[in-house]
């Protein structure tokens, strides 16, 4: 019995010596995991309990339900979440069709497409408050390079309100896809590189047309990557709020407020004269009920999307 | 065997220390003070014979070039070992000043900031003035030390040399063009005069009317509110004497604001606008007219977008039929706060008195155009450029007085309102989004229901003064 009891506890200080090593190598990624990842994550769950406004602004007090309970009273919240659906359905309607016509396109052997693959790709490398300044400057309504275009042009009579109330969701919905369809369209050409050969060349010998050899093979055969690229596109409509940030700030009167930046604006107030001072509790309260949302979307998404996985 | 887990273990020992040596944002360049754990540093570098360097955050673009040119010549001149590290934070400010208390990295003197000075007086954070100033500076400064408003409970938090109120803003040029004579001095003219410039010259990019509207509490805060305070005689939607929030009043104003900010009168592309983008336009005669405040206009057309002086004038913020029961919204500028907690604050009052306290500094400041001077020692010495000599409304008046604190600002972060803000209420109405009447009742229940939890949780007091006259405001 003693013997028993003496070999397994040498086997498992074997064991465990052989795995110092995958320990060591795990250690710094479980360090900042912790510091970065999950400490956030209950410092927030913590404080969906209480009413702080911050260091410096006295000692927080415990609320116990009443910030989640204000959730759900907050129109401007459940508006928000509108909004980012509205963001999300826009810029992934528009992009993947659009991402896979570049792919596409830009995928045969032609001069001159590596170039314009690189171009396609620059904006996936543009910081995005420059590319929301860049298109602040574009589209703001008093001297916007479009309007200005388009009254040269004589197709209209007074400046557009790209901005405004009516136009301010389009314009972000153009900005996202500008600054994101490169990046689509790289993973669209690396699966469509991976599509056999063979199975087009079958088609092609069967009779099936460009169009056909596309619907019926191609894409079918997509499945797989096209499953993580609408996943990609559709978490990271939830959490985009550089651009609403730089072009509108939410405005105007929350007209293109999404979610994640109702959340932000009661940690940190976005604009310099934003009299709230921050609600860490609220802020807290906000950001959990926005990832529980999201996270039940991208479940959703992955139930619905099963099909997808079932290449031909 | 061993030296390869050795080796591994090293490898990976390196790996955590670089990964958090990369976390920890590595502070600490300078031998700035604002730190607690810099505290040895002024003696170490005084025994060393490095310079102390004294931090200044500012938010004002525009004495910048004057500020920055005094600090250079201090910098030069001074026999102290003392270098003036000037910083500029404009647009983020408030959000630097949090991340420097949350860091423990305050500078040593800030620009005043109602805000700012209002969030964390009550944690310690300001230094008393009290403390360092001797009978002269005390004596040369009694005119514009107000109690309950820079002095609270004995204490100087800040001296304002200069002040500041808003004013409406207009090309005259403009005005001529469509042969309007005079400035609007109701409400109900500007708006006549907003839709009459917009019609007779937007085919030439003109339009009447324009605010930044970018962010509402910006917007507003220089503008609408400014007025409602003279035509209802509360303090931004507060009643003094029966000590709740009543925001009813404001609704005739905001039916015409409506107005204002429709097409027929608004400049496009008004809900985007930051305020020096509407500057720009404005100095290119491109928008009729805007609200904003009177320390800043005349040095932003003279230096930084230029625009001739004969082009505009200011008048007094129209009211609904001109109506003025109380006096508008007047704030001191030029003050500066001392961080209480800088382990150079001696050093740091030396500087502020060196440099920002002297009457050279302070008539150059009034006579550049950057603020108004409140100092009579400074206005009776002082040779105020043209602007200030020709447009009398540029100049703090009667119509305008240092209004008491609402409980909202009184104290700032023990107050929490459910839902949006009064400057965020005002933009759903006059975007259209919702009803004058309803909205602004729910605003007033709103904030009164915050005001009331405030004093039953014991982070906010009663905010009441007897027999409160707006026409002659007292603060406490």
């Amino acid at each position: 019995m003693e013997d028993k009891k003496s070999r397994s506890i040498i086997q498992q200080k074997k064991a465990v010596k052989q795995n110092l090593q995958a320990y060591s190598f795990l250690l710094p990624n479980l360090i900042l995991f912790m510091a970065c990842s999950l400490y956030p994550v209950v410092w927030t769950l913590k404080y969906v309990f209480y009413q702080y406004g911050g260091f410096g602004t006295g000692v927080p007090r415990f609320v116990g339900l009443a910030n989640l309970a204000r959730v759900f009273r907050d129109k401007v919240y459940w508006q928000s979440v509108l909004h980012t659906f509205t963001y999300g359905f826009g810029k992934v309607i528009i992009i993947i069709p659009l991402a896979f016509f570049l792919a596409f396109l830009l995928n045969q052997q032609k001069r001159g497409n590596g170039v314009a693959q690189s171009i396609m790709f620059l904006p996936t490398i543009m910081s995005s408050a420059v590319m929301g300044l860049v298109f602040y400057l574009l589209f703001n309504a008093y001297n916007g390079e479009i309007n200005k275009y388009l009254m040269q042009v004589g197709l209209i009579s007074r400046p557009i309100n790209w901005l405004g109330k009516n136009n301010a969701m389009k314009t972000l919905i153009i900005t996202a896809v500008w600054g994101g369809v490169g990046n689509y369209m790289v993973y669209f050409i690396a699966g469509i590189q991976q599509v056999s050969e063979d199975a087009i060349e079958s088609a092609r010998i069967d009779g099936a047309g460009r169009l056909q050899t596309i619907w019926y093979i191609i894409i079918p055969m997509l499945g797989p990557i096209l499953k993580i690229i609408m996943m990609l596109a559709i978490t990271s409509a939830f959490h985009d709020i550089t651009n609403v940030m730089v072009l509108t700030e939410g405005g105007p009167n929350n007209a293109t407020m999404v979610m994640s930046l109702y959340g932000y604006r009661y940690f940190f107030p976005i604009s310099s004269a934003e009299a709230t001072i921050p609600q860490y509790g609220y802020g807290a309260a906000v950001s959990v009920v926005s990832a529980v949302i999201a996270g039940v979307v991208t479940v959703a998404y992955l139930k619905v999307s099963k099909k997808l996985d079932d290449i031909y | 065997m061993k030296v390869k887990r050795i080796s591994a273990l090293m490898m990976a020992t390196f790996m955590t220390a670089s990964a958090l040596t990369g976390c920890s944002g590595g502070s600490g360049q300078t031998t700035a003070a604002g730190t607690q754990t810099t505290a040895a540093a002024p003696s170490q570098a005084a025994e060393s014979g490095e310079k102390t360097v004294i931090k200044i955050w500012s938010k004002d673009r525009h004495d910048a070039t004057y500020v920055q040119a005094k600090v250079d010549e201090y910098n030069a001149t001074n026999t102290d070992n003392i270098q003036i590290d000037y910083q500029l934070y404009t647009d983020n400010y408030i959000q630097a000043v949090d991340m420097a208390v949350q860091s423990g990295e305050v500078p040593d003197i800030l620009v005043f900031q109602e805000q700012v000075f209002d969030k964390y007086v009550n944690e310690g954070y300001w230094a008393d003035f009290y403390d360092f100033m001797d009978d002269d500076m005390k004596a040369y400064f009694k005119d514009v030390i107000y109690p309950g408003d820079n002095e609270l409970d004995g204490k100087l938090y800040y001296i304002s040399t200069s002040g500041t109120t808003c004013r409406l803003f207009y090309n005259k040029e403009i005005f001529e063009r469509a042969g309007i004579s005079a400035p609007p001095q109701t409400l109900e003219e500007m708006v006549e005069d907003a839709k009459l410039i917009t019609a007779q010259l937007s085919g030439e990019g003109i339009y009447g009317f324009a605010e930044n509207m970018k962010s509402a509490t910006s917007g507003l805060n220089r503008s609408l509110i400014v007025g409602l305070d003279r035509e209802t005689g509360l303090v931004r939607g507060y009643d003094m004497v029966k000590g709740e929030y009543n925001f009813s009043p404001w609704a005739d104003s905001l039916k015409l604001w409506k107005e204002l900010l429709s097409d027929e009168c608004a400049f496009p592309g008004c809900e985007s606008l930051d305020i020096d983008p509407l500057r720009t336009q404005f100095a290119a005669g491109k928008i009729g007219m805007y609200m904003s405040y009177v320390h800043a206009e005349p040095g932003v057309y003279a230096n930084q977008f230029p625009m001739d002086s004969e082009k505009w004038d200011c008048v007094p913020i129209p009211t609904v039929s001109g109506k003025a029961v109380g006096k508008q919204y007047f704030t001191g500028t030029g003050g500066y706060l001392l961080n209480a907690k800088s382990p150079n604050l001696e050093m740091a009052f030396k500087v502020y008195k060196d440099l920002f306290a002297q009457e050279d500094y302070l008539v150059g400041y009034y006579e550049g155009g950057f603020g108004i001077s409140i100092l009579p020692s400074v206005i009776a010495k002082a040779e105020p450029g043209a602007d200030f000599k020709n447009k009398k409304w540029l100049l703090i008046s009667d119509i305008d007085a240092l209004l008491p604190k609402p409980p909202h600002t009184a104290f700032t972060s023990g107050m929490v309102v459910e839902g949006e803000d009064m400057f965020k209420t005002c933009e759903s109405i006059y975007f259209g989004d919702a009803d004058v009447d309803s909205a602004l009742r729910d605003l007033s229940d709103r904030y009164n229901k915050a005001y009331q939890e405030a004093i039953k949780n014991g982070t906010g007091h009663e905010v009441k003064i007897n027999g409160y006259d707006p026409m002659n405001p007292t603060l406490q």
